[in-house]
Protein backbone atom coordinates (compact mmCIF):
# COMPACT_ATOMS: atom_id res chain seq x y z
CA UNK A 1 0.00 0.00 0.00
CA UNK A 2 2.99 2.22 0.34
CA UNK A 3 4.04 2.41 -3.25
CA UNK A 4 4.05 5.73 -5.08
CA UNK A 5 0.59 6.35 -6.41
CA UNK A 6 1.38 8.52 -9.37
CA UNK A 7 3.03 6.74 -12.25
CA UNK A 8 5.87 8.58 -13.85
CA UNK A 9 4.85 7.81 -17.40
CA UNK A 10 2.87 10.45 -19.28
CA UNK A 11 -0.84 9.85 -19.59
CA UNK A 12 -2.43 9.33 -22.96
CA UNK A 13 -5.99 10.08 -23.89
CA UNK A 14 -8.16 9.11 -26.82
CA UNK A 15 -7.54 6.41 -29.35
CA UNK A 16 -8.93 7.78 -32.63
CA UNK A 17 -7.01 7.75 -35.85
CA UNK A 18 -5.79 11.33 -35.47
CA UNK A 19 -4.74 10.64 -31.88
CA UNK A 20 -2.71 7.60 -32.99
CA UNK A 21 -1.11 9.63 -35.70
CA UNK A 22 -0.22 12.33 -33.22
CA UNK A 23 1.06 9.84 -30.66
CA UNK A 24 3.50 8.58 -33.23
CA UNK A 25 4.91 12.06 -33.71
CA UNK A 26 7.44 13.64 -31.38
CA UNK A 27 5.68 15.35 -28.44
CA UNK A 28 6.53 18.87 -29.63
CA UNK A 29 5.21 18.12 -33.09
CA UNK A 30 2.08 16.61 -31.58
CA UNK A 31 1.12 20.00 -30.20
CA UNK A 32 2.20 21.94 -33.27
CA UNK A 33 0.36 20.00 -35.96
CA UNK A 34 -3.32 20.79 -35.21
CA UNK A 35 -2.94 24.58 -34.88
CA UNK A 36 -0.62 24.68 -37.90
CA UNK A 37 -3.24 22.84 -39.96
CA UNK A 38 -5.95 25.32 -38.97
CA UNK A 39 -3.66 28.23 -39.71
CA UNK A 40 -2.78 26.82 -43.12
CA UNK A 41 -6.49 26.41 -43.89
CA UNK A 42 -7.14 30.06 -43.02
CA UNK A 43 -4.25 31.15 -45.22
CA UNK A 44 -5.43 29.10 -48.17
CA UNK A 45 -9.01 30.44 -47.87
CA UNK A 46 -7.68 33.99 -47.71
CA UNK A 47 -5.53 33.40 -50.80
CA UNK A 48 -8.44 31.91 -52.77
CA UNK A 49 -10.78 34.72 -51.70
CA UNK A 50 -8.44 37.49 -52.84
CA UNK A 51 -7.94 35.76 -56.21
CA UNK A 52 -11.61 35.05 -56.91
CA UNK A 53 -12.93 38.42 -55.76
CA UNK A 54 -10.04 40.31 -57.33
CA UNK A 55 -9.78 42.49 -54.23
CA UNK A 56 -7.38 45.36 -54.92
CA UNK A 57 -4.02 45.05 -53.23
CA UNK A 58 -4.41 48.33 -51.31
CA UNK A 59 -7.47 46.84 -49.53
CA UNK A 60 -6.40 43.26 -48.87
CA UNK A 61 -3.25 41.78 -50.38
CA UNK A 62 -2.96 38.01 -50.92
CA UNK A 63 -1.02 36.23 -48.17
CA UNK A 64 1.50 34.88 -50.68
CA UNK A 65 2.38 38.47 -51.64
CA UNK A 66 2.73 39.45 -47.98
CA UNK A 67 4.98 36.46 -47.31
CA UNK A 68 7.02 37.24 -50.41
CA UNK A 69 7.52 40.80 -49.16
CA UNK A 70 8.42 39.54 -45.68
CA UNK A 71 10.93 36.98 -46.91
CA UNK A 72 12.28 39.15 -49.69
CA UNK A 73 13.09 41.99 -47.32
CA UNK A 74 13.80 39.90 -44.24
CA UNK A 75 16.68 42.11 -43.13
CA UNK A 76 14.40 45.16 -43.02
CA UNK A 77 11.71 43.42 -40.96
CA UNK A 78 14.18 41.64 -38.70
CA UNK A 79 15.91 44.93 -37.93
CA UNK A 80 12.72 46.76 -37.03
CA UNK A 81 11.38 43.66 -35.30
CA UNK A 82 14.47 43.50 -33.09
CA UNK A 83 13.87 47.10 -32.00
CA UNK A 84 10.24 46.38 -31.05
CA UNK A 85 11.19 43.09 -29.40
CA UNK A 86 13.89 44.81 -27.33
CA UNK A 87 11.48 47.51 -26.17
CA UNK A 88 8.83 44.92 -25.30
CA UNK A 89 11.24 42.73 -23.33
CA UNK A 90 12.76 45.69 -21.48
CA UNK A 91 9.28 46.99 -20.71
CA UNK A 92 8.09 43.59 -19.51
CA UNK A 93 11.11 43.12 -17.26
CA UNK A 94 10.76 46.59 -15.79
CA UNK A 95 6.99 46.31 -15.29
CA UNK A 96 7.24 42.80 -13.81
CA UNK A 97 10.06 43.84 -11.46
CA UNK A 98 8.13 46.84 -10.11
CA UNK A 99 4.99 44.71 -9.82
CA UNK A 100 6.88 42.03 -7.86
CA UNK A 101 8.25 44.55 -5.39
CA UNK A 102 4.76 46.04 -5.00
CA UNK A 103 3.17 42.61 -4.59
CA UNK A 104 5.73 41.66 -1.94
CA UNK A 105 4.96 44.80 0.06
CA UNK A 106 1.23 44.37 -0.35
CA UNK A 107 1.26 40.68 0.57
CA UNK A 108 3.00 41.47 3.84
CA UNK A 109 0.91 44.42 4.91
CA UNK A 110 -2.79 45.16 4.55
CA UNK A 111 -2.07 48.87 5.05
CA UNK A 112 0.30 48.79 2.08
CA UNK A 113 -2.31 46.96 0.07
CA UNK A 114 -5.01 49.49 0.90
CA UNK A 115 -2.79 52.44 0.03
CA UNK A 116 -1.14 51.06 -3.11
CA UNK A 117 -3.90 49.07 -4.73
CA UNK A 118 -6.15 52.00 -5.74
CA UNK A 119 -3.13 53.56 -7.42
CA UNK A 120 -2.49 50.34 -9.32
CA UNK A 121 -6.12 50.25 -10.42
CA UNK A 122 -5.85 53.84 -11.61
CA UNK A 123 -2.88 52.84 -13.76
CA UNK A 124 -4.82 49.87 -15.02
CA UNK A 125 -8.04 51.68 -16.02
CA UNK A 126 -6.33 54.60 -17.74
CA UNK A 127 -6.24 53.79 -21.48
CA UNK A 128 -2.62 53.38 -22.40
CA UNK A 129 -3.17 55.01 -25.80
CA UNK A 130 -4.19 58.20 -24.00
CA UNK A 131 -0.96 58.32 -22.02
CA UNK A 132 1.37 57.48 -24.89
CA UNK A 133 1.59 61.00 -26.45
CA UNK A 134 2.32 62.44 -23.02
CA UNK A 135 5.21 60.02 -22.53
CA UNK A 136 6.69 61.15 -25.84
CA UNK A 137 6.73 64.75 -24.62
CA UNK A 138 8.28 63.72 -21.32
CA UNK A 139 10.78 61.14 -22.46
CA UNK A 140 11.59 62.09 -26.03
CA UNK A 141 11.82 60.10 -29.22
CA UNK A 142 14.21 57.38 -28.09
CA UNK A 143 13.30 53.90 -26.80
CA UNK A 144 12.46 55.24 -23.33
CA UNK A 145 8.75 56.09 -23.77
CA UNK A 146 8.12 52.76 -25.57
CA UNK A 147 9.73 50.80 -22.76
CA UNK A 148 7.71 52.72 -20.18
CA UNK A 149 4.43 52.19 -22.00
CA UNK A 150 5.19 48.47 -22.31
CA UNK A 151 6.03 48.28 -18.61
CA UNK A 152 2.88 50.16 -17.65
CA UNK A 153 0.72 47.71 -19.55
CA UNK A 154 2.50 44.62 -18.13
CA UNK A 155 2.48 45.87 -14.56
CA UNK A 156 -1.06 45.16 -13.45
CA UNK A 157 -1.53 41.44 -14.18
CA UNK A 158 1.76 40.63 -12.48
CA UNK A 159 0.85 42.74 -9.46
CA UNK A 160 -2.58 41.20 -8.94
CA UNK A 161 -1.41 37.63 -9.40
CA UNK A 162 1.67 38.30 -7.30
CA UNK A 163 -0.37 39.46 -4.31
CA UNK A 164 -2.73 36.48 -4.62
CA UNK A 165 0.20 34.11 -5.13
CA UNK A 166 2.21 35.35 -2.17
CA UNK A 167 -0.84 34.85 0.03
CA UNK A 168 -1.85 31.44 -1.35
CA UNK A 169 0.27 29.18 0.71
CA UNK A 170 -0.07 25.93 2.58
CA UNK A 171 -1.11 26.89 6.13
CA UNK A 172 0.52 23.79 7.57
CA UNK A 173 3.85 24.57 5.93
CA UNK A 174 3.63 28.14 7.21
CA UNK A 175 2.80 26.92 10.73
CA UNK A 176 5.70 24.50 10.60
CA UNK A 177 8.10 27.28 9.65
CA UNK A 178 6.64 29.58 12.30
CA UNK A 179 7.16 26.85 14.90
CA UNK A 180 10.87 27.10 14.11
CA UNK A 181 10.88 30.88 14.32
CA UNK A 182 11.80 31.19 10.66
CA UNK A 183 12.36 34.83 9.72
CA UNK A 184 10.06 36.67 7.30
CA UNK A 185 12.85 36.55 4.78
CA UNK A 186 13.19 32.78 5.14
CA UNK A 187 9.43 32.30 4.85
CA UNK A 188 9.38 34.51 1.77
CA UNK A 189 12.22 32.77 -0.02
CA UNK A 190 11.45 29.16 0.89
CA UNK A 191 7.65 29.26 0.90
CA UNK A 192 5.93 32.38 -0.46
CA UNK A 193 7.96 32.89 -3.61
CA UNK A 194 7.88 29.26 -4.82
CA UNK A 195 4.18 28.99 -3.91
CA UNK A 196 3.48 32.06 -6.03
CA UNK A 197 5.25 30.88 -9.18
CA UNK A 198 2.15 29.28 -10.77
CA UNK A 199 0.30 32.58 -10.31
CA UNK A 200 3.24 34.58 -11.62
CA UNK A 201 3.60 32.47 -14.75
CA UNK A 202 -0.12 32.80 -15.41
CA UNK A 203 0.38 36.59 -15.24
CA UNK A 204 3.44 36.44 -17.51
CA UNK A 205 1.38 34.62 -20.11
CA UNK A 206 -0.98 37.61 -20.21
CA UNK A 207 1.69 40.26 -19.81
CA UNK A 208 4.16 39.17 -22.44
CA UNK A 209 1.86 39.70 -25.45
CA UNK A 210 0.67 42.94 -23.81
CA UNK A 211 4.23 44.22 -23.67
CA UNK A 212 4.49 43.88 -27.46
CA UNK A 213 1.27 45.90 -27.80
CA UNK A 214 2.73 48.55 -25.51
CA UNK A 215 5.90 48.83 -27.57
CA UNK A 216 3.96 49.12 -30.86
CA UNK A 217 1.60 51.76 -29.47
CA UNK A 218 4.62 53.72 -28.26
CA UNK A 219 6.17 53.55 -31.73
CA UNK A 220 3.04 54.89 -33.39
CA UNK A 221 3.50 58.21 -31.70
CA UNK A 222 7.17 58.80 -32.18
CA UNK A 223 9.48 56.53 -33.97
CA UNK A 224 11.50 56.04 -37.06
CA UNK A 225 12.41 52.54 -35.95
CA UNK A 226 10.43 49.47 -34.94
CA UNK A 227 7.50 47.62 -36.51
CA UNK A 228 5.03 50.15 -35.10
CA UNK A 229 6.63 52.91 -37.14
CA UNK A 230 6.77 50.62 -40.19
CA UNK A 231 3.00 50.16 -39.87
CA UNK A 232 2.35 53.93 -39.62
CA UNK A 233 4.54 54.74 -42.64
CA UNK A 234 3.08 51.89 -44.72
CA UNK A 235 -0.41 53.01 -43.78
CA UNK A 236 0.13 56.57 -44.97
CA UNK A 237 1.55 55.22 -48.26
CA UNK A 238 -1.37 52.78 -48.65
CA UNK A 239 1.32 50.09 -48.86
CA UNK A 240 -0.83 47.24 -47.53
CA UNK A 241 1.67 44.55 -48.42
CA UNK A 242 4.30 46.07 -46.12
CA UNK A 243 1.70 46.78 -43.47
CA UNK A 244 0.57 43.16 -43.44
CA UNK A 245 4.14 41.93 -43.49
CA UNK A 246 4.80 44.00 -40.36
CA UNK A 247 1.69 42.52 -38.74
CA UNK A 248 2.90 39.02 -39.62
CA UNK A 249 6.26 39.83 -38.09
CA UNK A 250 4.57 41.06 -34.90
CA UNK A 251 2.49 37.89 -34.67
CA UNK A 252 5.63 35.88 -35.05
CA UNK A 253 7.29 37.80 -32.21
CA UNK A 254 4.23 37.25 -30.04
CA UNK A 255 4.17 33.52 -30.75
CA UNK A 256 7.90 33.16 -30.14
CA UNK A 257 7.73 34.99 -26.78
CA UNK A 258 4.68 33.04 -25.63
CA UNK A 259 6.28 29.74 -26.60
CA UNK A 260 9.47 30.68 -24.78
CA UNK A 261 7.48 31.55 -21.67
CA UNK A 262 5.61 28.24 -21.90
CA UNK A 263 8.86 26.29 -22.07
CA UNK A 264 10.29 28.10 -19.04
CA UNK A 265 7.00 27.64 -17.21
CA UNK A 266 6.94 23.91 -17.85
CA UNK A 267 10.44 23.56 -16.49
CA UNK A 268 9.85 25.74 -13.45
CA UNK A 269 6.47 24.28 -12.52
CA UNK A 270 7.21 20.59 -13.01
CA UNK A 271 5.82 20.04 -9.50
CA UNK A 272 2.52 21.82 -10.02
CA UNK A 273 -0.87 20.17 -10.71
CA UNK A 274 -1.43 22.24 -13.84
CA UNK A 275 1.41 20.38 -15.52
CA UNK A 276 -0.26 16.98 -15.22
CA UNK A 277 -3.02 18.07 -17.54
CA UNK A 278 -0.62 18.29 -20.43
CA UNK A 279 0.81 14.89 -19.55
CA UNK A 280 4.21 16.27 -18.65
CA UNK A 281 5.93 13.82 -16.38
CA UNK A 282 7.40 14.80 -13.04
CA UNK A 283 10.59 13.73 -11.40
CA UNK A 284 13.29 11.59 -12.79
CA UNK A 285 13.98 9.27 -9.92
CA UNK B 1 18.32 25.32 29.23
CA UNK B 2 17.38 24.53 32.79
CA UNK B 3 15.66 21.30 31.92
CA UNK B 4 15.92 19.42 35.15
CA UNK B 5 14.53 15.91 34.66
CA UNK B 6 12.47 16.18 37.85
CA UNK B 7 10.53 19.13 36.48
CA UNK B 8 7.76 18.41 34.03
CA UNK B 9 8.68 18.98 30.39
CA UNK B 10 5.43 20.78 29.67
CA UNK B 11 3.32 22.63 32.17
CA UNK B 12 -0.07 24.04 31.27
CA UNK B 13 -1.38 26.18 34.12
CA UNK B 14 -4.99 27.29 34.21
CA UNK B 15 -5.08 28.05 30.52
CA UNK B 16 -8.13 29.63 28.94
CA UNK B 17 -8.48 30.45 25.27
CA UNK B 18 -11.30 32.61 23.98
CA UNK B 19 -11.73 33.31 20.29
CA UNK B 20 -13.39 36.67 19.86
CA UNK B 21 -13.86 38.07 16.39
CA UNK B 22 -16.09 40.91 17.54
CA UNK B 23 -19.30 39.24 16.44
CA UNK B 24 -18.91 35.99 18.33
CA UNK B 25 -17.13 34.82 21.47
CA UNK B 26 -16.10 31.20 21.63
CA UNK B 27 -14.48 29.72 24.72
CA UNK B 28 -12.31 26.99 23.22
CA UNK B 29 -10.51 26.09 26.44
CA UNK B 30 -11.55 26.83 29.98
CA UNK B 31 -9.13 26.50 32.90
CA UNK B 32 -7.03 23.65 31.55
CA UNK B 33 -4.22 22.23 33.68
CA UNK B 34 -1.81 19.61 32.44
CA UNK B 35 1.74 18.52 32.97
CA UNK B 36 3.77 16.20 30.80
CA UNK B 37 6.97 14.51 31.96
CA UNK B 38 10.14 14.18 29.92
CA UNK B 39 9.94 11.23 27.54
CA UNK B 40 6.23 10.76 28.14
CA UNK B 41 3.77 9.97 25.35
CA UNK B 42 0.58 11.87 26.13
CA UNK B 43 -2.54 11.86 23.99
CA UNK B 44 -5.22 14.54 23.95
CA UNK B 45 -8.43 12.70 23.12
CA UNK B 46 -11.78 14.24 22.44
CA UNK B 47 -14.51 14.87 19.89
CA UNK B 48 -14.15 17.42 17.09
CA UNK B 49 -14.32 20.96 18.40
CA UNK B 50 -13.32 20.11 21.97
CA UNK B 51 -10.28 22.35 21.78
CA UNK B 52 -7.61 19.63 21.66
CA UNK B 53 -5.96 21.08 18.57
CA UNK B 54 -6.17 24.56 20.11
CA UNK B 55 -4.39 23.27 23.21
CA UNK B 56 -1.65 21.71 21.07
CA UNK B 57 -1.19 24.95 19.13
CA UNK B 58 -0.92 26.89 22.39
CA UNK B 59 1.75 24.46 23.63
CA UNK B 60 3.57 24.86 20.33
CA UNK B 61 3.38 28.64 20.46
CA UNK B 62 1.28 28.97 17.28
CA UNK B 63 -1.35 30.81 19.32
CA UNK B 64 -1.40 32.71 22.61
CA UNK B 65 -3.59 31.76 25.58
CA UNK B 66 -6.14 34.36 26.66
CA UNK B 67 -5.13 33.71 30.25
CA UNK B 68 -2.94 31.22 32.09
CA UNK B 69 0.60 30.12 31.44
CA UNK B 70 2.44 27.44 29.51
CA UNK B 71 6.07 26.49 30.01
CA UNK B 72 8.26 24.10 28.06
CA UNK B 73 11.26 23.06 30.10
CA UNK B 74 10.99 26.36 31.97
CA UNK B 75 10.66 28.50 28.85
CA UNK B 76 7.72 30.12 27.12
CA UNK B 77 6.56 28.35 23.94
CA UNK B 78 7.99 31.27 21.92
CA UNK B 79 11.39 30.73 23.51
CA UNK B 80 11.17 27.00 22.83
CA UNK B 81 10.42 27.86 19.18
CA UNK B 82 13.42 30.15 19.03
CA UNK B 83 15.56 27.29 20.44
CA UNK B 84 14.13 25.01 17.74
CA UNK B 85 13.00 22.72 20.50
CA UNK B 86 9.65 21.54 19.16
CA UNK B 87 8.70 19.63 16.05
CA UNK B 88 5.19 19.72 14.57
CA UNK B 89 3.32 17.24 12.40
CA UNK B 90 -0.12 18.29 11.20
CA UNK B 91 -3.10 16.43 9.79
CA UNK B 92 -2.02 17.32 6.26
CA UNK B 93 1.61 16.54 5.41
CA UNK B 94 2.13 20.13 4.17
CA UNK B 95 5.29 19.25 2.31
CA UNK B 96 6.80 21.68 -0.17
CA UNK B 97 5.81 20.19 -3.55
CA UNK B 98 8.77 21.69 -5.43
CA UNK B 99 11.27 19.97 -3.16
CA UNK B 100 12.29 16.33 -3.20
CA UNK B 101 11.64 14.17 -0.15
CA UNK B 102 15.27 14.64 0.88
CA UNK B 103 15.12 18.41 0.66
CA UNK B 104 11.78 18.51 2.48
CA UNK B 105 13.29 16.67 5.41
CA UNK B 106 16.24 19.03 5.33
CA UNK B 107 14.02 22.13 5.59
CA UNK B 108 14.35 22.61 9.38
CA UNK B 109 18.13 22.58 9.01
CA UNK B 110 17.94 25.57 6.68
CA UNK B 111 15.76 27.77 8.88
CA UNK B 112 16.66 29.84 11.93
CA UNK B 113 20.18 28.46 11.75
CA UNK B 114 21.75 30.47 14.53
CA UNK B 115 19.74 28.38 17.01
CA UNK B 116 21.29 25.11 15.89
CA UNK B 117 22.90 23.31 18.77
CA UNK B 118 25.91 21.71 17.13
CA UNK B 119 24.31 18.34 16.61
CA UNK B 120 22.74 18.36 13.17
CA UNK B 121 20.30 15.67 12.24
CA UNK B 122 21.38 13.49 9.34
CA UNK B 123 18.72 13.50 6.63
CA UNK B 124 19.70 10.07 5.31
CA UNK B 125 19.49 8.56 8.79
CA UNK B 126 16.04 10.04 9.30
CA UNK B 127 14.80 8.74 5.96
CA UNK B 128 16.12 5.31 6.89
CA UNK B 129 14.35 5.58 10.25
CA UNK B 130 10.97 6.18 8.59
CA UNK B 131 11.72 3.58 5.91
CA UNK B 132 11.90 5.95 2.95
CA UNK B 133 15.59 5.90 2.06
CA UNK B 134 14.73 4.66 -1.42
CA UNK B 135 12.43 7.61 -2.05
CA UNK B 136 14.84 10.43 -1.26
CA UNK B 137 14.69 11.76 -4.83
CA UNK B 138 10.90 11.59 -5.18
CA UNK B 139 8.62 14.60 -5.18
CA UNK B 140 5.65 14.78 -2.77
CA UNK B 141 3.07 14.36 -5.55
CA UNK B 142 4.57 10.95 -6.31
CA UNK B 143 3.96 9.69 -2.76
CA UNK B 144 0.95 8.06 -1.12
CA UNK B 145 -0.71 9.67 1.90
CA UNK B 146 1.05 7.37 4.35
CA UNK B 147 4.46 8.01 2.80
CA UNK B 148 3.89 11.77 2.81
CA UNK B 149 3.04 11.66 6.49
CA UNK B 150 6.22 9.69 7.18
CA UNK B 151 8.18 12.42 5.39
CA UNK B 152 6.41 14.99 7.58
CA UNK B 153 7.43 12.96 10.63
CA UNK B 154 11.05 12.80 9.46
CA UNK B 155 10.94 16.56 8.85
CA UNK B 156 9.70 17.15 12.40
CA UNK B 157 12.46 14.89 13.75
CA UNK B 158 15.04 16.81 11.72
CA UNK B 159 14.37 19.82 13.93
CA UNK B 160 16.30 17.90 16.57
CA UNK B 161 13.77 18.95 19.21
CA UNK B 162 13.10 17.17 22.49
CA UNK B 163 9.36 17.61 22.02
CA UNK B 164 7.11 16.34 19.22
CA UNK B 165 3.65 17.81 18.72
CA UNK B 166 1.43 15.67 16.51
CA UNK B 167 -1.94 17.07 15.47
CA UNK B 168 -4.11 14.20 14.21
CA UNK B 169 -1.25 13.13 11.95
CA UNK B 170 -3.14 10.05 10.69
CA UNK B 171 -6.52 11.77 10.43
CA UNK B 172 -6.47 12.04 6.66
CA UNK B 173 -5.33 8.45 6.03
CA UNK B 174 -7.39 5.39 5.21
CA UNK B 175 -8.03 2.87 8.00
CA UNK B 176 -5.47 0.29 6.88
CA UNK B 177 -2.68 2.83 6.49
CA UNK B 178 -3.63 4.41 9.80
CA UNK B 179 -3.14 1.13 11.57
CA UNK B 180 0.31 0.50 10.17
CA UNK B 181 1.29 4.12 10.84
CA UNK B 182 0.50 3.69 14.54
CA UNK B 183 3.14 1.02 14.89
CA UNK B 184 5.51 2.85 12.57
CA UNK B 185 5.29 5.89 14.88
CA UNK B 186 5.87 3.71 17.96
CA UNK B 187 8.92 2.11 16.36
CA UNK B 188 10.37 5.55 15.56
CA UNK B 189 9.52 6.84 19.02
CA UNK B 190 11.12 3.84 20.76
CA UNK B 191 14.44 4.83 19.18
CA UNK B 192 14.95 7.80 21.52
CA UNK B 193 11.67 8.35 23.40
CA UNK B 194 11.16 12.05 22.96
CA UNK B 195 8.30 13.72 24.73
CA UNK B 196 5.19 13.49 22.52
CA UNK B 197 1.87 15.24 22.68
CA UNK B 198 -0.50 13.52 20.28
CA UNK B 199 -3.93 14.80 19.31
CA UNK B 200 -6.58 12.38 18.06
CA UNK B 201 -10.24 11.45 18.22
CA UNK B 202 -9.48 7.76 17.82
CA UNK B 203 -9.70 5.73 21.03
CA UNK B 204 -7.68 2.86 19.53
CA UNK B 205 -4.87 5.24 18.63
CA UNK B 206 -4.92 6.73 22.10
CA UNK B 207 -4.68 3.35 23.86
CA UNK B 208 -2.10 1.88 21.48
CA UNK B 209 0.30 4.80 21.62
CA UNK B 210 0.05 6.53 24.96
CA UNK B 211 1.47 6.43 28.46
CA UNK B 212 -1.33 8.72 29.50
CA UNK B 213 -4.57 9.82 27.83
CA UNK B 214 -6.11 13.19 28.61
CA UNK B 215 -9.78 13.27 27.63
CA UNK B 216 -11.32 16.63 26.82
CA UNK B 217 -14.98 17.52 26.69
CA UNK B 218 -16.14 20.15 24.29
CA UNK B 219 -17.39 23.74 24.37
CA UNK B 220 -15.87 25.03 26.50
CA UNK B 221 -12.98 22.56 26.36
CA UNK B 222 -12.20 21.12 29.77
CA UNK B 223 -10.14 18.15 30.93
CA UNK B 224 -12.71 15.46 31.74
CA UNK B 225 -10.29 12.75 32.76
CA UNK B 226 -6.71 11.51 32.79
CA UNK B 227 -6.10 7.82 32.21
CA UNK B 228 -2.80 6.02 32.76
CA UNK B 229 -2.33 3.28 30.15
CA UNK B 230 -0.35 0.53 31.88
CA UNK B 231 0.22 -1.72 28.92
CA UNK B 232 3.74 -3.12 28.47
CA UNK B 233 6.03 -1.61 25.86
CA UNK B 234 6.88 -2.14 23.10
CA UNK B 235 3.23 -2.34 22.16
CA UNK B 236 2.23 -4.95 19.61
CA UNK B 237 -0.61 -5.35 17.16
CA UNK B 238 -1.82 -8.50 18.94
CA UNK B 239 -2.52 -6.44 22.07
CA UNK B 240 -5.43 -4.76 20.38
CA UNK B 241 -7.49 -7.94 20.92
CA UNK B 242 -6.48 -8.53 24.55
CA UNK B 243 -8.96 -7.90 27.39
CA UNK B 244 -6.74 -5.29 29.06
CA UNK B 245 -6.64 -3.21 25.86
CA UNK B 246 -10.38 -3.50 25.44
CA UNK B 247 -10.90 -2.49 29.07
CA UNK B 248 -8.96 0.75 28.47
CA UNK B 249 -10.91 1.36 25.27
CA UNK B 250 -14.18 0.94 27.15
CA UNK B 251 -12.98 3.24 29.92
CA UNK B 252 -12.05 6.02 27.48
CA UNK B 253 -15.27 5.49 25.61
CA UNK B 254 -17.24 6.03 28.84
CA UNK B 255 -15.19 9.11 29.71
CA UNK B 256 -15.93 10.64 26.30
CA UNK B 257 -19.63 9.77 26.62
CA UNK B 258 -19.76 11.33 30.10
CA UNK B 259 -18.10 14.45 28.75
CA UNK B 260 -20.76 14.60 26.08
CA UNK B 261 -23.55 14.23 28.67
CA UNK B 262 -22.03 16.85 30.95
CA UNK B 263 -21.80 19.17 27.97
CA UNK B 264 -25.44 18.72 27.08
CA UNK B 265 -26.49 19.15 30.70
CA UNK B 266 -24.40 22.30 30.94
CA UNK B 267 -25.92 23.81 27.81
CA UNK B 268 -29.51 22.86 28.66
Amino acid sequence: MDRPVRPIAARRRGSGFLQKLLDGARPGLMYAIPPAAVLALCGVSWEIWTRISKTPEYILPAPTKVLARLVGDIGFFAGHGAVTLGEAIAGFLLGAAIALVGATLMAHSRVMERSLFPLAILVKVTPIVAVAPLFVIWFGFGPMPKVLIASLITFFPVLVNGVTGFRSLDRGALDFMRSLRASRREVFLTLRLPSATPYLFAAFRVSIPLSVIGAVVGEWFSADRGLGSVIIVAHSNLDMVTLFAAIFALSFIGIALTALAAVIERRALFWHESEYETGTSTAST
Amino acid sequence: MDASPTLPHIQVMDVTKIFDDGAERLTALDGVNLSVAHGEFVTLLGPSGCGKTTLLRLIGGLAEPTSGRITIAGRTPAEAQADKDLGFVFQEPSLLPWRTVWKNVRLPLELNRHSDRGVRADVDDLLRLVGLERYAGYYPNQLSGGMSQRVALARALAVGASLLLLDEPFGALDEITRESMRYELLRVWEADRKTVVFVTHSITEAVTLSDRVVTLSGRPGRVSGVTQIDLPRPRRRSMEREPEFLRYSGLLHDLLAQGGRAERAGVG
